[in-house]
């Protein structure tokens, strides 16, 4: 490739509209794109192996029938709600949901007492994963590229971003890269709970970017890293869920202007846990939820969610929020509820932020929340 | 959504979720566009995740995607542009791009997506020829044919006064 100045005129054209492309704007693709997965069947797979899978189905339940039955009792079982039972999906309280300026918007209904199945399979699976080991799920928080704006790259780091994927990040620090102090730090975990996690070193973070971006490589440059200093940075738990103030560490890097933040925690997790098989038919279509706020009275809970909408345009009524709650987790789904004859009655606009109460038979303490239909952990905002 | 390899459609978005939307701003021109690109892309994806997870390089296998559905990328009706009798009141996005080289940028956008493609990965992505050529599933003649003819267009039209060509033409 040679290098004239047609060369360079487009090159300086097409950087010169980089900025067009925002993190919001990505974030917003990722978060309709994995919405539409989850809403979207599989009728190929379900045609082709939906035979075998009812033989096989039978036998397990034969199987199950005439082996597990002993230790049923470990089962979870959805029950009427009543404070001494350990799993309960009670009926929510009718209330109102809102759009950002407080305007009613349709009416919200409770869950079917004791009948939403899916919010209590998904608990049960949920349940394994809450307390310390929630905040692991952070461990696969990405390095982000700050890039000055108007400045561009220059040495032979070409561009930074792009090469970050190849894993040839080096140190080249005149100094041993530096070791975290304190080694614990805390984190304000999503759960609201602060915890005390692990600190990687400034090298070990590096290897750790390595093992998770490894491979996409056209060439052999390597980025070096020259100094590190601590920093913290917020991170995605999901594609909706924020977490502030996570340890890190930022990279100055050789002849570049650019500095490289990447969070300081040791991937070991699953970054996100997702059962899209409970939600995967079109029937509903299920909102996400971004934060949920507990009430002074330590039992209201305002959910903040967004209608991401349908493929095709529908007439919705309101919303409704299901829920499920045992001692340590409360689960939450929040869909759309269509307006049988659209004539009857005014349309609500979906694709907006908007709140929804649910009121528990309990005080909330200390649980955790998840937005079910995509299991991921949702911050809880409580009253001051 | 997780694979053995670990690697997750969150984290790989996170990390290179801006590059795959730089590179659909580069082949669609506008921001709104290179959303939606992006989103079919991501959808596409999520597909086939766990190849993509165990992909030896996930990127160059979500940048081929990409590319691909842009060039097979049919907008819906109401996604395209139709005539109007007034121009309606500038956007942001345009508002913020005054005193760029607007006029190249619009040019650039009337290339057959063909040639395009081959711009924005030859001097966005600054791949090799050999490279694009893999992605588009073509030849690297058809490469260098692609790129001397795009940029001759942009030369020749962009350097041009736009009076000059009225006259030529005419007008």
């Amino acid at each position: 490739m040679t290098h004239t100045d047609d060369d360079e005129d487009i090159r300086t054209l097409f950087r010169a509209h980089e900025h067009l492309a925002t993190p919001a704007r990505a974030q917003r693709a990722l978060v309709a794109a994995t919405a539409r997965r989850a809403r979207v069947p599989r009728p190929r797979m379900r045609e082709r192996f939906f035979p075998g899978l009812v033989v096989v189905a039978a036998l397990a339940v034969l199987v199950a029938i005439a082996v597990v039955r002993p230790s049923s009792d470990r089962q979870v079982t959805p029950v009427p709600a009543t404070s001494a039972s350990p799993l309960a999906t009670p009926k929510a309280a009718p209330s109102p949901s809102t759009d950002p300026e407080g305007r009613q918007i349709g009416v919200a209904r409770g869950a079917p007492a004791g009948t939403d199945n899916e919010l209590v399979r998904t608990l049960e699976r949920f349940r394994s994963m809450l307390g310390p080991e929630v905040v692991a799920v952070l461990a696969q928080a990405p390095a982000t590229l700050e890039k000055p704006w108007g400045t561009t790259n220059t040495g032979d780091s070409g561009d930074i971003q792009q090469l970050m994927s190849c894993g040839f990040l080096d140190w080249a620090g005149t100094q041993e890269p530096p070791s975290p102090s304190p080694s614990i730090q805390p984190v304000a975990g999503p759960d609201g709970v602060t915890h005390q996690v692990q600190v990687l070193g400034a090298l070990a973070t590096l290897n750790r970017l390595d093992n998770v971006f490894a491979g996409d490589c056209f060439t052999s440059i390597t980025i070096r890293l020259t100094s590190a200093t601590p920093a913290r940075m917020n991170v995605m738990l999901g594609p909706v869920v924020q977490v502030r103030d996570v340890p890190a560490w930022r990279y100055t890097i050789a002849g570049s202007s650019d500095t490289l933040l990447a969070a300081a925690l040791p991937a070991k997790a699953l970054p996100v846990l997702m059962f899209p098989e409970f939600y995967s038919d079109s029937t509903y279509a299920y909102a996400h939820i971004s934060q949920v706020h507990l009430g002074t009275d330590q039992r209201t809970l305002r959910v903040d969610f967004v209608d991401v909408g349908r493929d095709e345009p529908r007439c919705v009524e309101g919303y409704t929020a299901s829920w499920a709650l045992d001692q340590r987790g409360l689960a939450i789904s929040v869909r759309d509820v269509l307006r049988p004859d659209p004539a009857s009655g005014s349309c609500v606009e979906t694709n907006r932020s908007r709140t929804i109460d649910i009121v528990l038979p309990e005080d909330f303490g200390t649980r955790v929340v998840l937005d079910s239909p995509r299991a991921v952990v949702v911050p809880v905002i409580r009253a001051p | 959504m997780t694979t053995g390899e670990g690697l997750s459609v969150e984290a790989y978005a996170g990390a290179r979720g801006l590059a795959l939307l730089r590179l659909a701003v580069m082949l669609t021109g506008t921001a709104s566009d290179a959303e939606d690109l992006l989103q079919t892309t991501y959808e596409r994806l999520l597909r086939n995740w766990d190849k993509v997870a165990t992909a030896s390089q996930p990127h160059a296998y979500a940048r081929r995607v990409m590319v691909n559905e842009f060039l097979q990328w049919k907008r819906s009706p109401s996604q395209r542009e139709s005539p109007v009798e007034h121009l309606p009141e500038p956007t942001a996005y345009e508002e913020s791009t005054a005193g760029t080289d607007d006029d190249g940028w619009r040019l650039l956008a009337t290339l057959p997506k063909q040639q395009r493609a081959t711009l924005a990965l030859r001097y966005y992505e600054d791949l090799p020829d050999e490279r694009i050529a893999e992605i588009l599933g073509c030849s690297h003649a058809t490469v260098r044919s692609n790129a001397s003819r795009g940029l001759a267009t942009l030369r020749d039209t962009h350097r041009t006064p736009r009076q000059d060509l009225d006259k030529e033409a005419g007008r």
